[in-house]
């Protein structure tokens, strides 16, 4: 069933959007669920069947608006954190939210670590906080340069981009203690990091529609480049616009990525062989963040204002969606250079 | 006065486009900026043949003019950096102009009788400290803060504003600040107080202000910042306009009617909410661009289109190097970044808009934070680095300090309050 009115033909709406603008999306990576993180205070979860279809499944608030959240590795868990400072876990099974974590300051984003029941929290209040779920306490903190704005991990390696423009990646083996700290190869605010589902590196979006692939090993800062995109008009004109590069995914198979913008548009492309996969159409406002399922076949999105023209440029009625977009494998495979 | 030319130096000035800067540094991001920019990808060259080949190689297209030149002066095939592979005929011919410029100013003061003498002089001081800070202020990229400043201070023949300020500064990128106090300055100080002068002009028939085709005689304020290629020579001794200043006639001669959307002609200058309340006013944008970053398209243009005339060569793009951060030298960064982020310019100003975005000039930095209820976003020339320097990119979002979930958590409806079910 279709109920395309936004994007491309092909992209299904989800149903019982949340009320407010989604800051995040995560799908789990052993079932189809799909979760939901809104400036609603809500976190949604749905079950996406095979035809596309969306079924609302259930739903917690946090007290303030809710940033970030993740599905855990064996998929029974969701955890998610928000403006109230606090980290929530979803246990599917009980069906009831709990509070595992707490910073003094919102928490930005975070990340389910392999391998280890530990969650890390990434917050404003400058600090990364790993957290044991049946303790009370954190099992350690990390001091950051400035406000976490973006995390990402992959294995063991979780890198962290604060908003000095400053990256700091760890490695689990010593996750208080960065095995490598960099100023941003992007001379704008940073805005996403995104690992490689290969491993190897991430990828990094600022506030100014360009991205830079970066390598964790020097030995291979040769690789390092970055691109611009989100941007009207031709990225070499003199008169573009600017968007700010929102979320950047990885394929979890094919190791291609797609970064989504506040231009409303998002796009594939191959970072080694360095090309632009597919571009799709503009949706009619901000994605404000995006991901792939477990498999890479459906690519989610979120439409919803993302504040990059504040108060004054949000659209007058509340419109936001999410749209899951149906992977064609030649439109994220990579490509021969 | 023949000697004059051999007291001072000659300003460095590019062959291209017959514009004259502060030094030869400038001189040479200027042409690199301006002249030797790949049009594809913004790579900058030392030197049209050398962007000819780039442009060869990478994007195989060829190139035969050099861009931003005037006519006549387009080739690619003379090898010129900053003052260097000049032909020796125009260095004379350019040279000449200059003499020829200062001259008619020159012939004023003696030709009025003493007390009248005095009054021209001070009238054509008053000119060359106008000019001057017109220069500055126009630079675009020191815009933002200068604006804010120049408004006020623009208005009537302002009462004595110490130059001091502005001759140091008129670098172009950097004048803002200095531009704006000294407008005022300029009308009633005689350029004594300046001290630097370079052209040494308290004295009396100013002639040698720089370059004289430049300048358009004006006697006003000097508007709206922006609308001037950087780099005007500040102290240009008026170029015997002394009677001019005044005249109505000014307005037009730098921009070209209102300044910018939102700026008034010069005699009254500055928008009046412009300035004093918040932020840049919609014509503002070209100016308080952060670092060199291009205005939107539509403010930024007219206020450079102004410009044109003065400058033989190029439109927009001669908005004077300012556009891009990397053109512009010494722009002051400090200064701009301040103003960037709360900039609010959009194409379509909206002066309720820039009200609740705060004030930006000079504000800046903390404003930013300060007040993140209002929104950040702004629409202005992000180009932080060369590569992204386009002169008119429009960087939707460009608070570079907070985020834009900051600024949205710190509204009223999202903020936490603790222990209470806050609904969205």
């Amino acid at each position: 069933m279709m109920i395309a009115n936004q994007g491309q033909p092909k992209d299904i709406e989800v149903t019982s959007p949340p009320t407010d603008g989604i800051s995040d999306l995560a799908f789990s990576k052993t079932s189809d669920f799909l979760a939901a993180a809104s400036w609603s205070n809500e976190v949604r979860i749905w079950e996406v069947m095979g035809d596309g279809s969306t079924v609302a499944k259930a739903m917690y608030s946090h007290e303030a608006p809710a940033l970030t959240c993740q599905w855990s590795n064996d998929g029974t868990k969701l955890a998610s954190g928000g403006a109230d400072n606090a980290g929530r876990l979803f246990d599917v099974t009980t069906g009831q939210p709990t509070q595992f974590a707490k910073h003094d300051g919102p928490i930005k984003s975070l990340r389910w670590i392999d391998n280890a029941n530990i969650v890390a929290t990434g917050s404003w209040d400058k600090s990364i906080k790993y957290w044991d779920l049946r303790q009370q306490s954190p099992v350690s903190s990390v001091a950051l340069s400035d406000r976490l704005y973006s995390m990402d991990t992959h294995g063991s390696l979780l890198v962290a981009a604060m908003a000095d423009r400053q990256i700091s990646m760890y490695d689990m083996s010593q996750p208080t203690v960065p095995f490598r700290a960099m100023e941003s190869p992007l001379k704008m605010q940073t805005r996403v990091v995104s690992c490689f589902t290969t491993g190897g590196g991430f990828a990094v979006g600022s506030i100014e529609g360009r991205v830079a692939i970066q390598y964790t090993d020097v030995k291979d800062s040769q690789g390092n480049f970055s691109f611009k995109c989100h941007r009207d008009g031709a990225p070499a004109a003199r008169d573009s616009s600017v968007y700010a590069v929102n979320a950047i995914s990885f394929h979890p198979i094919f190791g291609t990525f797609a970064t989504a913008g506040s231009d409303g548009g998002f796009t594939f492309w191959d970072k080694d062989s360095k090309q632009k996969l597919k571009v799709f159409n503009k949706q009619p406002l901000p994605i404000s963040t995006a991901t792939f399922n477990r498999n890479g076949s459906i690519y989610a999105y979120a439409v919803s204002y993302d504040w990059s023209k504040g108060y004054t440029g949000a659209p007058s009625e509340q419109k936001n969606s999410i749209m899951l977009c149906p992977v064609q494998e030649s439109d994220i495979k990579p490509r021969k250079k | 006065m023949a000697k004059k030319n051999k007291k001072k130096v000659v300003r460095p000035w590019c062959w291209y486009c017959e514009r004259d800067f502060e030094d030869e540094k400038v001189l040479i991001s200027h042409q690199r900026a301006k002249h030797f920019k790949c049009n594809h990808c913004s790579k900058k060259l030392n030197t049209a043949g050398g962007m000819a080949v780039h442009v060869l190689q990478v994007h195989k297209e060829t190139i035969s003019i050099v861009p931003n030149a005037m006519p006549g002066r387009e080739t690619v095939d003379l090898e010129i950096y900053g003052m260097e592979g000049i032909p020796e005929e125009d260095l004379i011919a350019y040279n000449a102009k200059q003499d020829a410029g200062d001259n008619p100013a020159s012939k004023r003061p003696k030709i009025a009788s003493a007390p009248v003498e005095l009054s021209e002089e001070e009238l054509q001081n008053q000119l060359a400290a106008h000019r001057a800070m017109m220069q500055a202020a126009a630079a675009p990229p020191a815009g933002p803060s200068g604006q804010p400043a120049m408004a006020p201070g623009s208005g009537p023949p302002p009462p004595p504003l110490n130059h001091s300020p502005y001759p140091g500064q008129f670098q172009y990128p950097g004048m803002p600040p200095a531009a704006a106090s000294v407008m005022p300055a300029a009308y009633s100080q005689f350029y004594q107080p300046r001290p630097p002068q370079p052209y040494g002009m308290p004295t009396p028939g100013m002639s040698h202000v720089g370059p004289p085709q430049q300048f358009p005689p004006f006697g006003n304020q000097m508007t709206p910042p922006g609308a001037w290629p950087p780099q005007r020579p500040p102290p240009g001794a008026p170029y015997g306009m002394p009677p001019q200043h005044q005249q109505p006639g000014f307005p037009p001669r730098f921009m070209n009617g209102p300044p910018p959307p939102g700026f008034v002609a010069p005699p009254g200058m500055p928008p009046p909410g412009a300035f004093g309340t918040q932020g840049p006013p919609p014509g503002m944008p070209p100016n308080m661009h952060a670092p060199g970053m291009p205005l939107s398209s539509v403010p930024a243009r007219p206020p450079h289109s102004l410009v044109a005339p003065a400058l033989p060569p190029s439109g927009p793009p001669a908005a004077p190097g300012q556009g891009a951060p990397s053109s512009s030298t010494g722009i002051p960064n400090p200064q701009l970044n301040n103003l960037k982020h709360t900039l609010h310019v959009t194409s379509s100003p909206d002066p309720t808009t820039l009200a609740t975005v705060g004030t930006v000039a000079g504000a800046a930095t903390t404003s930013a934070t300060t007040t993140s209820a209002t929104p950040t976003s702004t629409e202005t020339k992000g180009a932080a680095n060369g590569t992204s320097g386009k002169k008119d990119s429009v960087l939707i979002y460009a608070n570079n300090d907070v985020s834009v979930e900051e600024v949205r958590a710190g509204l009223e409806r999202y903020r936490f309050k603790s222990k209470v079910e806050s609904s969205a």
